[in-house]
């Protein structure tokens, strides 16, 4: 395989201004995320001693196999939602290793509200199960939850039942899931643990039960403790309503590790593989390529070099659509075909990304698309030319495909280019966005200015004027805001519309642990022949 | 990734952990992560650990690896530490009945030293005869059987003496 | 030129393990073919499988067999035997033994029936040794009747002394008594321990030597009358009254003294009409001043550091005596050369009160190259079970020097390699590397007296990460099974920042 050779020029002044840009917004996303992580009052962590609990980070220690990797979902979330006092949605997900094996990991913070769980706790979850689905992941919930947070009920009760839908069918799939109580599950919460294959309480903080003492006093006059009610022993020894009993945290964790280890390690998905290299061209040289103006193109093969493995790249049809860089290279020795933007979609680029895509997925190769893109080319000759017809292709074959797909926003990801690239709802199986990630249904400009127009059109029929020029500057102000903040990554991440927000350099890792992941679950190749399109 | 109680020649046991992959492994001595290898030579091996190396002859017996290495002989006792907590018994205080029953032997009286695993009490519950048997290691407080005597399921059939918090 | 006929055409080898097969080696090099009898515990033996015929033996417990007379004698005849050797231990100082092999008409390798009764019996040696001019310890020449008597013949001779059992061995029925009182208690401990571990509760009391050295005498004779000394060897070194390292010659025995114990003993031989070889058992006291002990009647364990110092093969000769044949030597012929050192490495734990250890004898290395020598009877896989004793080998390692000769038993016994049941092989190499001993300044006390500084040493910090790192890469507990899938492997604890 083929190094790409790099243009970039390290010493110029444009690669110095991008790269302090850059580096502030890489600055900028690691302290967001050491405070969602980190940041809590005294109070909450003293709370926790007393109870003898371990805060999220420390039980994770505990759980995950030293010296593996973490990739953390969604990190940020809720990030911009609750006026930020919601901070990682109040649960960490991510993927682990436990005794060797792969497992997406929940695990409730008890440290924020008391681990109730907000609209946004409850998508942070099932996109974490849905991942989990996807890729053939066991799952190990660590529940430390008060349970839904009441006065947001409305946007939590009816979306909430599809946790518990989603385990019942992951315990058909075959998906393993471990329960782990580390405080009370209550009402609904009940379910968690126990529709778990193995469940755990621990003794004392523990509990289990529709309705907490006070409830049952309310509703039938009884008197009783939370232990007798729902603790780990009655749970155990009586009702069977949980597995083990445990009489710490540390045991408890301890004896999750022992039953992960005892499932049986499935095969993974062959793939093409080999033994990995590390990407020739710094990594660290992205930050002075992606430019401080997201208007500002670049190539992408810039961005594939500071990924791959050995930065070698056997590029595809690379003098035909040539908005679109194609081709197939390996990430942590794995073979990956890559689609890049390297400007607007056109016809051609298009025709070649549906051509490439129904080759990786005949040859089982997963698909990693980086945006960088604006949508597809608009004009008479193109409408004649049918693009939307090669759009519609594309997204046919897209959608359709077999093997995972992976997506990273490398810049700006707007429009049907998103759709066509596989964008949220065009279900990768991991999406990641940079720190300087734009993604809405069109761009700022473009956006504001027919925005702009339908509100003076709707102000002349309506009230049959003109708004004056100060008029306009506010709808123009406001209207900019609004797609400002909407499309940006924080919003992005914070909606879980991506499973994390990543520093440029993470990029790679993260997509090696996304890769690993996914191979978990097996690729049934199409069959057929290509279509030279 | 595996952690195990790994003891030398019966002294402090170290908490050691192992996380393979591929030709690399590492150890885990409490925090402390070091690289490891070992490849074979001829009929022995040849260790390596944080850039340190030697050959050792080896040999695992169960619970024990048995290494000759520096001129002498090492026995190294690798122990689960959560199995060997199961080791202990129940520790409960006191011997429940499993089922209800009459005693019809009682073997042990207040005051007594039992061990773990000690028979206190035979019950017979539907024409069955089940051992009742102390839980831990302790001194017998209570006799509550009495052999002719029926019991409920859950009963109470002998209390130990509470262990003291020490060491807690 | 047509070989000498052999001494024997069949030899049976009544005895099991290292010693067997060293005879056999004797025998082998002689054209003599071999026998052997075995328990069934030892039918995999190495013993059993290098002799030319095996006969099986049975008792419970094991022991037993190889204590039965009958037994034995109707093996020997069953495969046409002309001559059994015992080898040391069980039978081979029983003079009853010796009778029965020679009433079936077979012969027995070592001394006439009379001189190993004689020598058994503490007290009756005693005398004989001092009819013979052979210097022993002061004390009573008849068992004691009472205290009374225990305490005159102990102001006698001076404290302390030493209380011992006339059947006595391996330190049981022994009491050193410091004053009256202790010499009268002593008597009534003692004999009520030897009554109840021999059946005989006959007492004598003795001088008691301080600082006192084991230094022996290996005799040999022939029925011609021709007694020699081979020189001696000191057996300091022991636990529990059993000789653990030995060597030849004492670094404490000057050629005056040599000479003088070698007279006596040979005189002690002649005076009981001693054949084949032996073993004069003397105690030398920190002025070399030597008394008499007690003759074994039989070959001695640490022979090999007298063949590895004389350049004479001790069975060999036994062998030729048994034959009715002449010593191939005279005293002039016998020419000390260097050092040799033996040790004894036992199966026990030296470290908790040299308790026997068992077990399954996994993986067996033994050194080998110039000066050293390893007499054992162990296969790898081998059960080393509590039914004999529990030595698994002897390294004896020889040299011009005794320097030289303690430098290479250091070598050897760092890379002796005994894995299953604990062995004794650490301890030895601290013994055999301790300075005092380096500097031949030993005694029976030796091991109790430097108990401190022979301890086992910590591993460094270097070696216990290798050891731990060595064993968590063998264990099956941390199985491949529970490793990290590639490439998350070698990613490491990398996480989003």
């Amino acid at each position: 395989m083929q190094r790409l050779h790099s243009h970039v020029i390290s010493t110029s002044d444009a690669f110095r201004e991008n790269r302090a840009h850059n580096l502030k917004l890489a600055e900028q996303l690691h302290q967001r995320l050491h405070d969602a992580r980190y940041k809590r009052p005294q109070r909450a962590f003293d709370l926790l001693a007393e109870r003898n609990k371990l805060t999220v980070r420390a039980r994770l220690d505990l759980l995950l196999d030293p010296g593996t990797p973490f990739l953390e979902l969604s990190p940020l979330a809720a990030c911009e939602a609750y006026d930020g006092t919601a901070p990682q949605a109040v649960i960490v997900t991510g993927i682990g290793v436990i005794n060797g094996r792969e497992v997406v990991v929940t695990a409730g913070d008890s440290t924020i509200k008391g681990g109730s769980w907000y609209p946004l706790t409850i998508k942070k979850l099932i996109r974490a199960m849905d991942i989990a689905i996807e890729n053939r992941l066991p799952m190990v919930h660590l529940i430390d939850s008060g349970g839904a947070y009441l006065p947001l009920q409305d946007d939590i009760y009816s979306m909430g039942g599809a946790v518990y839908y989603n385990q019942c069918r992951m315990s058909a799939m075959g998906i393993q899931q471990i329960g782990l109580v580390l405080g009370p599950c209550t009402a609904g919460g009940a379910y968690l643990p126990t529709l778990c294959d193995i469940s755990i309480i621990v003794r004392k903080t523990g509990f289990i039960f529709l309705a907490g003492p006070p409830l049952v006093k309310a509703a039938t006059g009884q008197d009783v403790s939370a232990e007798d009610l729902g603790g780990a022993d009655m749970q155990t020894a009586v009702s069977g309503v949980a597995d083990y009993a445990v009489s710490s945290e540390q045991e408890g964790l301890t004896l999750v590790r022992e039953l992960v280890g005892n499932w049986s390690r499935g095969p993974k998905a062959d793939t093409d593989r080999r033994t990995p290299e590390l990407p020739y061209y710094d990594p660290l040289e992205l930050y002075g390529i992606i430019p401080r103006d997201t208007k500002r193109q670049f190539d992408m093969r810039e961005v594939i070099a500071r990924i791959v493995d050995g930065s070698r790249f056997t590029e595809f049809k690379p003098s035909y659509g040539e908005t679109l860089v194609t081709g197939w290279a390996f990430i942590w020795g794995m073979k990956v075909g890559i689609l890049g933007n390297n400007g607007v979609l056109f016809t051609d680029a298009a025709n070649k990304a549906t051509q490439f895509m129904q080759l990786c997925d005949r040859d089982g190769i997963p698909l990693l698309f980086l945006h960088n893109v604006t949508g597809f080319m608009v004009g008479q000759e193109y409408e004649r030319g049918g693009i939307t017809k090669s759009g519609a292709r594309m997204l046919m074959v897209q959608a359709n495909v077999t093997v995972p797909k992976l997506s990273v926003f490398v810049n700006a990801s707007q429009g049907a280019g998103n759709y066509a690239m596989t964008g949220r709802a065009w279900r990768p199986r991991f999406l990641f966005a940079w720190p300087n990630a734009r993604s809405a249904i069109m761009g700022p400009e473009q956006a504001v200015t027919t925005l702009t127009e339908v509100r003076i059109a709707s102000m002349r029929r309506e009230q049959g004027r003109t708004p004056t020029p100060e008029e306009i500057q506010e709808i123009t102000a406001d209207v900019g805001d609004y797609f400002d903040r909407t499309s940006g990554p924080y919003h992005i991440t914070s909606e879980v519309r991506d499973d994390g927000l990543i520093d440029m350099v993470d990029t790679r890792n993260s997509l090696g642990m996304a890769l690993s992941a996914s191979l978990n679950a097996p690729i049934f190749r199409a069959p057929g022949g290509i279509l030279r399109i | 990734m595996t952690f195990r109680d790994v003891s030398i020649n019966g002294d402090v046991p170290h908490n050691v952990g192992l996380t393979r992959g591929g030709k690399r492994s590492r150890i885990w001595f409490g925090a402390s992560c070091l690289e490891a290898a070992r490849a074979t030579v001829g009929q022995n091996w040849e260790v390596e650990v944080d850039g340190l190396s030697t050959h050792v002859s080896l040999v695992v017996d169960k619970d024990m690896v048995l290494i000759h290495a520096f001129g002498r002989t090492w026995r190294v006792s690798v122990t689960d530490p959560a199995e060997r907590a199961l080791r202990t018994g129940d520790q409960s205080d006191v011997a429940k009945a499993p089922m209800p029953g009459v005693a019809i032997s009682v073997m042990v009286s207040s005051g007594q030293a039992v061990i773990d695993g000690q028979p206190m009490v035979i019950i017979e519950s539907m024409k069955m005869q089940t051992e009742i048997i102390a839980g831990r290691d302790g001194i017998v407080d209570t006799v509550h059987a009495r052999v002719g005597e029926s019991f409920p399921l859950g009963a109470t059939l002998v209390s130990l003496v509470p262990l003291t918090t020490e060491g807690s | 030129m047509s070989q000498p006929a052999p001494l024997f055409s069949k030899v049976l080898v009544a005895n099991r393990g290292e010693i067997a097969l060293r005879i056999m080696r004797t025998l082998r090099r002689l054209g003599i073919a071999s026998a052997i009898v075995y328990h069934d515990v030892d039918r995999d033996g190495p013993a059993v499988r290098d002799a030319d015929e095996a006969i099986r033996i049975s008792g419970e417990p094991p022991v037993s067999a190889y204590l039965d007379i009958a037994q034995i004698v109707a093996a020997a005849k069953s495969v046409g035997a002309e001559a059994i050797h015992p080898g040391f231990g069980f039978l081979s100082e029983k003079a009853a033994f010796a009778e029965a092999v020679i009433a079936a008409g077979l012969v027995f390798i070592g001394p006439p029936p009379a001189a190993i009764r004689a020598m058994g019996d503490k007290i009756e040696s005693k005398h004989l040794a001092r009819k013979a001019g052979v210097t022993t310890v002061p004390g009573s020449l008849e068992a004691l009747e009472s205290g009374d008597e225990a305490v005159a013949v102990a102001d006698k001779i001076g404290y302390p002394v030493l209380l011992k059992a006339s059947a006595g061995g391996g330190g049981k029925g022994m009491r050193i008594a410091n004053s009256a009182q202790e010499c009268r208690d002593g008597l009534i401990r003692a004999s009520a321990e030897a009554k109840s571990a021999f059946g005989d509760g006959r007492v004598f009391i003795e001088k008691y030597v301080e600082e006192p050295r084991h230094i022996e005498i290996q005799v040999l004779a022939d029925s011609f009358g021709n007694v020699v000394h081979l020189g001696e060897r000191e057996c300091s070194i022991q636990r529990r009254y059993q000789k653990v390292v030995e060597e030849a010659p004492s670094p404490f025995i000057d050629a005056e003294t040599r000479a003088s114990m070698g007279e006596q003993a040979c005189a002690l031989a002649r005076a009981v009409g001693y054949t084949s070889a032996g073993t004069v058992e003397m105690v030398v006291d920190k002025h070399r001043n030597f008394y008499f002990l007690e003759m074994n009647t039989r070959l001695q364990v640490e022979h090999p550091v007298t063949e590895m110092t004389t350049g004479i093969d001790i069975v060999e000769q036994q062998l030729r005596v048994a034959a009715g044949k002449a010593l191939s030597f005279t005293q002039q012929d016998i020419k000390l050369k260097g050092n040799a050192i033996e040790v004894r490495i036992y199966a026990e734990d030296a470290d908790s009160g040299y308790l026997p250890a068992t077990g399954k004898l996994f993986k067996v290395r033994f050194p080998s190259g110039e000066g050293i020598r390893v007499d054992h009877g162990v296969v790898e896989g081998q059960e080393i079970g509590a039914a004999f004793d529990p030595m698994i080998a002897k390294l004896i390692t020889y040299g011009a020097s005794r320097e030289e000769a303690i430098e290479r038993m250091c070598r050897a016994l760092e890379e002796t390699i005994l894995l299953g049941p604990i062995t004794n092989t650490d301890f030895l190499r601290r013994v055999v590397g301790h300075p005092e001993f380096k500097a031949g300044r030993i005694h029976t006390g030796f091991l109790e007296l430097h108990k401190e500084s022979l301890i086992a040493i910590d591993p460094t910090p270097e070696q216990k990460k290798l050891l731990l790192a060595a064993a968590a890469l063998s264990h099956p507990d941390f199985d491949f099974r529970f490793a990290t899938p590639e490439p998350l492997a070698t990613m490491g604890d990398w996480r989003t920042r």
